[in-house]
């Protein structure tokens, strides 16, 4: 990075010199509070401050990322990130120059700055890390948008100059009636809103909600809309600079200082993957222990394994979220070639030779790609794999019908208070929230102490790194993992059941 | 309700791996299906079948298709073709250089199924040679699969994997609202209609921006087209069907998505399409469409040109009292299913006739007075389901609660449903046009989706028709060599569908590659110009 910084340095500061024209000089190349990046740091700095500036981003993107999972509402996610943000990335607004001085203004900037290139340069390796950059950063920056003042993000996106026509008036009279129907307008409203003409690959989450109009693969974007479409080519800008620097990494010609560095940020936050408790030298899960074990199986996994008893089948993604999950619980391939044999009892040894085996081998990562897949996370269960009306796998929480809910809901024995409340937060698609409340209302009250606790160090600003190890104890806010429920559910049993045993 | 004995909708339509979108080799997923013929009649099927591919199988045709008008550049051979063995054994990744080599192979193993996959970096054949992460999927068409077991939860006639002209209409109308929309609202121009052989349809929306669609784009546009949610045929709740009020909370999920997102509070001044109308118009439609039905050329295209005339008038009846907004594609998809829910649901699927029919469309109706009123009404006496239909809008009309149901129902029963999966992955395999379905021995020949109405599944070419008129209906002149073979079987008018969409695609890229060379001759032009300025520039 520090010697990348020299080739770069000279460009940089022309263009710096242009964009100052418009702007108090004290701020030297950060006239907003905003900042598209394009143009990497040209400063020096210590591998000290290299590292808590990276950390103190990450922190950040955690907590941005955490706001996304639980909630939809804009206004709440917003209030979560603020305490995180301000705590530790706070910037400046333009308007508070006098107030708290330029220098400080500046030196907010620059921090933010660089840190925004050293994460680049940590999470380019691989697509799944580029993947988990580029929507934080892009979550981040649309935050730190929706802060701003209107006059400062109009000042802004001019400067940005991105490609986005007006329609013209005659363009727009042309599709008038679909306009105001699409957008609900009044002739008068509609007169007076400015509209861009993007092609429609630009506001796929307008798309996606059907919230806007689209004819000949043209998207008629009202000017309300428009943060999508800078989120939309901030998302685009930083996925082609990733992608180039991933190019660029090998061949840095970097020495030991900072790879190691890079290697151990980019490990931090990305441990999503599940890793039991006590890693191979667990108990072994047999065959036949697995309808005992169902008790503490999340919703997901119930639904799926009553499923199977009362079918003696599961399709194919089925059988890959619960296979899966029982591979996490512990059961190694032998017995789980034995569970699938027995469970799909309609059928011949040759079919199940023939169709199955195949499969269940596959997730062991014996078969096509041989890849040891690890269980699914709820985020994946959640997103991917819509199921289609006769299907059984997928979120229940999400998937289910209000009085398909409720009958679950019944089964667990909990209260009518609790089922509402759950229901609720399953109508408004906090689907693991809503597993999570059920799993406190269920077995896990020992737990809610504990996650009261990390509730309120997340609301000082003072949560640590989200995931922090420590295997199955691992107290988090939500739900995350379908085999942490288990894991969870497993062990309050056990420490109830026997209070003065040592296990 | 438990399904177990139905087909998993893997059936045309391959699901790749598990864990990722990368590419993996699968185990094959024929899953719960008996080869329902017998072993002689199999022999039979493949003697048939190697006939079919020796001598009717177009193949040049599919390279015409699949190499987009530039056969040099290797795009063909970077496709990926799988194929289904009569043994069950399934081979993904191979790749052919050209309509020999493809044939050659086709002829040589003679799967019962060919699928189609996606455009990878490299030929597919050569992904061993290379690390894993270096063999990825670039570009596919944008593809669509509609299977008529979707809709069983709505279908009387039928279910699972039987079909008959009645539950086709559904795929009729599907064609006729998506084909709009990815025509009109996204600008897609090639779009190739095949039927899947059985009982659903596949789209190829075959444009270069299509094909280069990112997974997200891919995502977004099936969420811009679905309306019916997963979770609408109460397939996993046990007791919603039969009791209206159980089911009766749950209207709110039935139906959603409906609305626009505009939470501003200006509405349209007036609603003027809202009151007119009414039952008359439809009426007067419906009878419009079944001549279209009898193929009327001049009906067709009056009710084509109507179809594209503003909606001012020509917009069904919605509630005036509907609070929602209501985007523009759903407003056009719902004149569709305007028209057809009466011959289609109402007299067809007669979909109010018995107790357990009619308390599916009751428990969607969100006022509790009427569900239970009506129920006590119809559970004894007999009754049309065009009569209590019109009794079910007279008494919703009265409710303060239903604006929107009669649309909603509407919606419910007849709107396209997606399976997403297949559409979304670019890695995805889809069942190949112009294959033979396996238990039905039918030809998946395309349909032209202008005259979709006159598609009739049920008289769609067979293996076993097709091959015996190769050997009853004689060559027209048997000195003149050029015909081709298929031309004297039932498969020609089909080939000829398809060349029709293949023709589309070839003179866009004539158009494309004549503005190219324009755009470098000008070039050119200018550099002779400038090297001219030049000399004279030296001259003087």
């Amino acid at each position: 990075m520090l010697k990348q910084n020299r080739t770069y340095a000279s460009g940089a500061t022309a263009s710096v010199a242009e964009v100052t024209r418009y702007n108090d000089s004290r701020l030297g190349p950060y006239p907003f509070s905003l900042n598209f990046y394009s143009l990497p740091p040209p400063y020096e700095l210590t591998l000290n401050e290299f590292e808590t500036y990276a950390l103190d981003r990450l922190r950040v993107l955690k907590a941005v990322e955490t706001a996304a999972l639980r909630t939809k509402d804009l206004a709440t996610i917003d209030r979560y990130i603020q305490v995180v943000h301000d705590e530790h990335t706070h910037l400046n607004r333009n308007v508070r120059i006098n107030a708290v001085g330029a220098t400080k203004l500046y030196e907010e900037r620059r921090k933010d700055h660089i840190s925004h290139f050293i994460l680049r340069l940590a999470y380019c390796r691989t697509p799944d890390l580029r993947k988990w950059l580029v929507r934080q950063e892009t979550a981040l920056f649309m935050y730190r948008f929706r802060q701003e003042e209107q006059a400062e993000r109009a000042r802004f996106v001019k400067e940005l100059d991105i490609d986005m026509p007006i329609v013209t008036d005659r363009e727009r009279a042309a599709v008038a009636m679909q306009l105001r129907r699409t957008h609900g307008y009044s002739a008068e409203k509609l007169e007076r809103t400015v509209f861009y003409r993007v092609p429609f690959e630009n506001v796929l989450r307008l798309v996606q909600r059907r919230a806007v109009f689209v004819k000949d693969g043209w998207a008629y974007v009202p000017e309300r809309d428009q943060p999508v479409l800078i989120a939309g080519a901030y998302k685009a800008h930083l996925t082609a600079a990733l992608e180039a620097t991933a190019k660029a990494v090998p061949r840095m010609d970097e020495d030991d200082r900072l790879v190691p560095v890079l290697a151990s940020i980019s490990k931090q936050y990305l441990s999503n993957a599940y890793a039991p408790a006590g890693g191979d030298s667990r108990d072994i899960v047999r065959h036949n222990e697995v309808d005992s074990l169902a008790t503490h199986f999340p919703p997901c996994m119930r639904n799926l394994h009553s499923a199977l008893r009362r079918d003696h089948h599961l399709k194919h993604v089925a059988r890959l979220q619960f296979g899966l999950f029982l591979k996490g619980v512990g059961m190694p391939l032998e017995e789980a070639l034995i569970f699938w044999r027995s469970a799909f009892a309609k059928i011949t040894d040759d079919q199940f030779q023939k169709s199955y085996a195949y499969n269940v081998r596959y997730n062991y990562g014996l078969e096509g790609k041989r890849t040891n897949y690890t269980p699914y996370s709820c985020v994946k269960i959640i997103t991917s794999n819509q199921p289609a009306p006769s299907d059984v796998h997928g979120c229940p929480f999400k998937e289910f019908s209000k009085n398909d809910l409720r009958l679950m809901m019944k089964g667990y024995g909990v209260g009518d208070a609790v089922s509402a409340d759950v229901a609720r937060l399953a109508k408004d698609g906090h689907y693991q929230v809503a597993c999570t409340r059920l799993y406190e209302s269920t077995g896990g009250r020992a737990h809610r102490a504990a996650n009261a606790a990390l509730a309120a160090g997340a609301a000082d600003g003072s949560i640590s790194g989200g995931g922090t190890e420590g295997g199955g104890v691992a107290m988090v806010q939500t739900v995350e993992h379908p085999n942490q429920w288990f894991d969870m559910s497993r062990m309050w049993a056990a420490q109830n059941q026997k209070p003065t045993g040592s296990a | 309700m438990p399904t177990a004995a139905k087909e998993p909708p893997t059936d045309n339509a391959m699901d790749v791996d598990p864990a990722t979108q990368a590419p993996a080799v699968v185990a094959p997923l024929p899953d719960d299906d008996q080869m329902e013929i017998t072993s002689a009649s199999e022999d039979q099927f493949h003697a048939l079948l190697r006939i079919f591919y020796q001598r009717l199988f177009p193949f040049t045709d599919f390279y015409r298709w699949l190499g987009y008008g530039n056969p040099d550049n290797g795009y063909f051979a970077k496709r990926e073709w799988s194929f289904t063995l009569a043994s069950d054994v399934y081979i993904r990744f191979q790749s052919f250089a050209g309509p020999e080599e493809l044939r050659t192979a086709i002829v040589h193993q003679c799967p019962v199924k060919i699928d189609i996959g996606a455009v990878y970096n490299l030929q597919p054949k050569d992904k061993k040679t290379v690390l894993p992460g270096a063999f990825v999927a670039k570009e596919r068409e944008l593809v669509f699969d509609i299977d008529l077991t979707d809709y069983d939860d709505v279908r009387t006639c039928c279910s699972a994997a039987d079909i008959c002209r009645k539950c086709w209409d559904f795929m009729t109308i599907a064609i006729k609202i998506l084909h709009r929309a990815l025509t009109d609202d996204f600008g897609f121009k090639h779009l190739l209609w095949v039927y899947s052989g059985r009982r659903g349809v596949h789209c190829w929306v075959s444009d270069d921006r299509a094909r280069k669609l990112s997974h997200e784009a891919r995502a977004a546009i099936v969420s811009y087209l679905s309306v019916v949610s997963s979770n609408a045929g109460q397939d996993r709740s046990t007791a919603a069907v039969n009791a209206p009020d159980a089911g009766g909370e749950s209207e709110d999920d039935i139906v959603h998505g409906l609305g626009g997102e505009d939470s501003e509070g200006e509405r349209e001044d007036s609603r003027r399409a809202a009151g007119g109308g009414g039952n008359d118009s439809a009426k007067g439609e419906d009878d419009s469409e079944s001549e279209d039905e009898r193929g009327d050329g001049k009906k067709r295209k009056r009710s084509r040109r109507r179809d594209l005339d503003d909606e001012e008038e020509e917009e069904p009846p919605l509630d005036s009292r509907a609070p929602e907004l209501f985007h523009y594609s759903l407003r056009r998809a719902h004149r569709v299913l305007h028209k057809h829910f009466r011959k289609t649901v109402l007299v067809e699927m007669n979909s109010l006739a018995t107790r357990p029919r009619y308390s599916k469309i009751l428990a969607m109706v969100p006022d509790a007075d009427i569900r239970t009123r009506l129920d006590e009404e119809w559970k004894t006496a007999q009754g049309s389901s065009i009569d209590r239909w019109k009794r079910l809008l007279a008494e919703m009309g009265r409710s303060r609660h239903c604006a929107t149901t009669e649309r909603d129902i509407m919606f419910k029963f007849l709107y396209p449903r997606l399976d997403a999966n297949v559409s979304i992955g670019i890695n995805h395999l889809l069942k190949s046009p112009f294959c033979v379905h396996p238990k039905t021995g039918k030809v998946c020949v395309p349909i032209d989706p202008t005259r979709c109405s006159d598609f009739n599944p049920l008289t769609v070419p067979t293996l076993q028709g097709i091959v015996g008129e190769l050997n009853t209906n004689a060559k027209q002149n048997s000195d003149e060599g050029a015909e081709e073979d298929f031309e004297r079987t039932a498969l020609n008018a089909h080939i000829q569908t398809f060349r029709k969409f293949l023709h589309g695609i070839a003179q866009e890229t004539k158009a494309r590659l004549r503005a190219e060379e324009a755009a470098a001759s000008k070039r050119v032009d200018m550099q002779r110009l400038a090297e001219k300025e030049n000399r004279r520039d030296l001259t003087f």
